[in-house]
């Protein structure tokens, strides 16, 4: 049988690391929705808003989030490297 | 022209088909590991970009203009998610060896048929328009090149639909892995993914560059193009990228390739960046195609074909034919994916439930049973490409078709609640999820597919509900008229089907099956291998060996076995049917047949459905009997531990007795000794001395006398002893009262001693019984132990106290006095024979208490030391009437 160890109050940095990466990955798609959805409160003044301004706007924030993924993701590694699967859901900071 | 085009088409699928077979000889082989790198992972979930998003992208954007980009943005951030979801949803699928989403429905809520029937229903009805539009997107294109002169669409769709059956068949159904992975498949949509990118970005390029003359231009044109305003409803933007994003998540295509095909965790981390830049590179020129088409081809031409018809009107024939292929890529692997997915859950989820029923009790006589899977998935693969092409062939490939697509995302999106509460949620259950999906598939049918259709409602249907009941208009339920229909139909779809599963959740109770696979499924993390168990008591392993063999195969099932076998330590070719390892089998079987025929399989094998009262009644008897055995064990070891204690404790009475006797014999020959050596010289002196006064002759002849006469006492209580050991001691039975007794014996004590200091008390009450025994031996014990009292006893000014009470039909005599008493070590041993206490300083040879015990012992009575006095004390117990034993 594995012993129970008890959950340490604070984590190895290279782990504290690891897991604010998870949490960026976690509020990635909501920072992804807020953003798309942005154009549609554009405009104003009865000037219409030009579809390449948004396409420029959309695809730019596409290409950011898709960078700010691989970046963290990779920066997560191995997960179970770092993830006890005792508590990997407790958030331990 | 066609026959080029034809012949490029029949190249393309020979290749893939040369690719498909390649990758699964390879992986036969085991040099697969490279199939399975992450970017393999990332590209086969391609197929969400089906020939409907290759060509219709294009026609969209030049219809709406951006708004096409919500179908691309709402996977991609799912797929940037992926913590939350996806992650979960792989866990789960390699954990349960889930084979399709309808097994996860049904997996997680209880093994539940039911469900799983349910979510197959759903997904057939929710695919089939959308493999008539892949059919419909390639004739479409066949058209574009060929103007249908000399092959009708029909036919084409014909051929088309059963070129992909074939292949799909010949790699889909080729074998029934554990894990429900088809390299094959996966290679060859891999291929068409590259295919189909590289496709429409060199049209793009094409378009950008070679038309429009570079970046700058082309923002330009969009500017000045019809779609230059950006003017998208708020509302079909959310939801078109929810549906979208569900969609993903729920299409049986998708959930195939994301979870099923699945092979390592890690490659998730690869696909949630790659995929969303492949979704971005698909989407990228999608809006210069369209406003190049709009700007150089007539008006009136196909937007939807865009991709095909700028090359080919600006003479580029060899582009156009790659775009041509870009599009079939998309179009053939969509097909391939989904009908297996199809087939895998037609077959376990209805073939196989029904073929069990009906084989119920022929099992063991009838066929292979994975040779039934393969042939019924052979028969589903068929089956749905062919309910494509007739509802392709009833359509007419109309207008009506292009709709379908987010028609059919609506309808396969509602299983996302019961699949996301499902993972998350361990209060839904079995009734929550029925009633959701129920609702929610009713609601799209009503509002959403079947006006879809065209002419199902009659206008005045429309315009005023049934029976002119206005809230049950299908566009405008409950009055909400201001919403797009599609939104309309998926905002009440969504929430009614999200409020049934929730309420019908709270409100029922679930079994316990549902309870356990709840825990399971949603702390997957915790890995918890505990799942609800067989009882294996009834199972056969033959039986079970058997069936084995006929799903999983010959030699995967003996490995299986074989492995079992050596893990439960045992010997020969079957395991015993432990819970532990029936679970295993259930799970190795569940990857192949789904979870809920498996557990069927090995109910009907095992002969009881999972957790009984019978069983756990049983695992209680079983636990009360290793209880009362060990207790049983317990008792043993402790009474053999006495016995030991015991026996240690003779042992070592023993060797102390031994060490007394020889002490004793040495005394003995002392006592016997001294004696004689007096009498002897004294004898001598008296025979050799004539001269000898008469003062000292007759002085020596008294020494001799009284020497003889100590010889003669020793003598005297060797032979008692040994008289009253043996039995032959004559009794003297008369009547006498107990004081009359201790007052002989005190006297008799007192007499031999004229000096005597002791002070003897007697405390004897006037009513105490006369004792019918024999009184002489009786009074010798009291003599011995007073004598005893005033030898040893060492006090200042020493005194005795005697005391007498009637207990029962005893009288017991105490006889305590106030000396040191007797070393607690030395009492145990004190009524051996010649056991001596201390230092000797009076000439006593150890018998008296012996024959004393042994006197007693005649008398039916008994003598103890007893211990809480200060000094030392005696307590004498004899029967008022004696009787012979």
């Amino acid at each position: 049988m594995k012993p129970v160890t008890e959950p340490k109050l604070f984590v190895e940095p290279r782990n504290y690391r690891a897991r604010r990466m998870v949490d960026g990955l976690r509020i990635l798609p909501m920072a992804g929705v807020f953003l798309i959805a942005m154009p549609l409160f554009w405009g104003g003044a009865g000037d219409s808003v030009k579809s390449s301004a948004v396409m420029l706007f959309l695809f730019g924030v596409w290409f950011v989030l898709i960078l700010l993924n691989f970046l963290m993701t990779r920066r997560i590694g191995k997960e179970r490297d770092w993830l006890d699967p005792i508590n990997s859901e407790t958030s331990v900071d | 022209m066609l026959n080029l085009l034809i012949g490029v088409c029949l190249a393309y699928v020979i290749a893939l088909f040369a690719v498909a077979f390649w990758a699964e000889r390879a992986s036969m082989q085991g040099r697969a590991n490279w199939l399975r790198s992450p970017m393999i992972y990332t590209l086969s979930l391609s197929i969400y970009c089906t020939g409907w998003t290759f060509y219709g992208a294009v026609g969209y954007a030049a219809r709406s203009g951006l708004e096409f980009v919500t179908i691309y943005l709402g996977p991609s951030l799912v797929l940037l998610g992926w913590w939350w979801v996806l992650r979960k949803l792989v866990r789960i699928g390699r954990v349960q060896r889930v084979t399709s989403i309808a097994d996860l429905i049904s997996s997680r809520f209880g093994k539940s048929n039911g469900l799983g029937v349910l979510v197959t229903i759903l997904a057939i009805v929710g695919t089939t328009p959308y493999i008539a539009l892949q059919l419909q997107s390639v004739t479409l294109s066949f058209g574009a090149f060929a103007n249908s002169e000399s092959l009708s669409n029909n036919t084409a769709a014909l051929w088309l639909g059963a070129g992909l059956a074939l292949f799909t068949i010949l790699f889909g159904t080729r074998n029934l892995d554990v894990h429900e992975r088809h390299h094959g498949v996966v290679m060859a949509i891999a291929v068409e993914a590259v295919v189909k990118l590289c496709a429409l970005v060199a049209v793009g390029v094409f378009v950008v560059w070679g038309v429009l003359g570079g970046i700058g231009p082309v923002l330009h044109e969009i500017d000045t193009s019809k779609v230059a305003t950006w003017d998208v409803n708020g509302n079909r933007w959310i939801a078109l990228t929810f549906l979208s994003g569900a969609a993903f998540l729920c299409l049986p295509r998708m959930f195939q390739v994301l979870v099923v095909e699945n092979a390592d965790e890690g490659h998730l981390h690869t696909a949630s960046w790659a995929f969303p830049a492949y979704l971005m590179l698909m989407s990228l020129f999608v809006i210069p195609i369209a406003v190049a088409g709009l700007k150089i081809l007539p008006t009136g031409s196909n937007p939807d074909l865009f991709v095909l018809s700028l090359p080919l009107s600006l003479e580029q024939d060899a582009l156009a034919m790659f775009a041509f292929i870009g599009g079939f890529s998309s179009a053939t692997s969509m097909v391939i994916v989904a009908s297996l997915a199809l087939a895998t859950m037609v077959s376990n989820h209805i073939v196989m439930p029904i073929w069990i029923k009906w084989s119920e009790h022929r099992v063991r006589e009838f066929g292979d049973v994975r040779r039934i899977i393969l042939i019924s998935r052979r028969f589903a693969i068929l089956l749905i490409i062919l309910l494509g092409y007739i509802y392709y062939w009833i359509s007419g490939g109309g207008a009506a078709l292009a709709a379908i697509g987010l028609v059919s995302f609506a309808g396969v999106t509602q299983v996302l609640p019961a699949m996301l509460g499902g993972i998350f949620w361990r209060g839904a259950n079995r009734i929550g999820a029925t009633a959701g999906l129920l609702v929610g598939f009713a609601i799209w049918l009503y509002t959403l597919f079947l006006p879809s259709l065209g002419n199902v409602y009659s206008a005045a249907f429309l315009a005023e509900g049934p029976w002119g009941i206005w809230w049950l208009r299908p566009q405008a339920l409950f009055g909400v008229t201001e919403l797009d229909p599609l939104v309309h139909a998926l905002f009440w779809s969504m929430s009614l089907n999200a409020l049934a599963f929730f309420v019908g959740s709270l409100i029922s109770f679930p079994t316990p099956i549902e309870r356990l696979q709840g825990a399971q499924i949603v702390n997957v993390y915790d890995h918890s291998p505990t799942q609800r168990g067989w009882s294996g008591r009834a199972a056969q392993s033959e039986d079970l060996m058997i069936m084995a063999q006929r799903i999983l195969g010959v030699k995967q099932a003996r490995a299986l076995f074989q492995a079992e076998v050596q893990n439960q330590g045992g010997q020969g070719y079957l395991p015993d049917p432990t819970p532990e390892f029936l679970r295993t089998l259930e799970r190795e079987l569940a990857g192949s047949v789904g979870a809920a025929t498996a557990h069927a399989m090995i109910g009907q094998t095992v002969g009881g459905t999972s957790v009984s009262v019978q069983d756990l009644m049983a695992v209680a008897d079983e636990a009360a009997q290793i209880m009362e055995y060990s207790n049983r064990l317990e008792e043993q070891s402790r009474e053999l531990t006495r016995t030991a204690q015991e026996l240690q404790s003779a042992n070592e009475k023993l060797t102390q007795i031994s060490i007394q006797k020889d002490a004793f014999l040495s005394q003995v020959s002392h006592e016997l000794r001294t004696p004689m050596t007096s009498i002897l010289s004294f004898a001598q002196i008296l025979r050799d001395g004539a001269s000898l006064k008469g003062q000292d002759q007759s002085r020596y002849a008294s020494i001799i006398h009284d020497e003889s006469v100590r010889l003669t006492r020793l003598l005297d209580d060797l032979l008692d002893l040994s008289v009253l050991e043996n039995g032959q001691v004559n009794l003297n039975i008369a009547k006498g009262r107990v004081q009359d007794l201790i007052d002989r014996s005190i006297a008799t004590v007192v007499a031999g001693d004229a000096a005597m200091q002791m002070q003897i008390t007697c405390k004897i009450p006037d009513d105490l019984h006369s004792l019918t025994t024999d009184l002489d031996r009786l009074g010798q014990v009291f003599i011995n132990l007073i004598s005893n009292a005033k030898k040893y006893c060492d006090a200042a000014s020493p005194k005795l106290q005697i005391s007498a009470h009637q207990s029962g039909c005893d009288v017991i005599i105490d006889f305590v006095d106030n000396g040191i008493g007797i070393p607690a070590q030395d009492r145990d041993f004190i009524f051996e024979k010649f056991a001596r206490v201390g230092e000797q300083k009076t000439g006593g040879a150890g018998l008296g208490l012996t024959i004393c015990k042994e006197i007693i012992a005649r008398l039916g009575g008994e003598i103890t030391y007893l211990s809480g006095h200060r000094g030392a004390a005696f307590r004498v117990q004899v029967p008022v009437n004696f009787h012979a034993a």
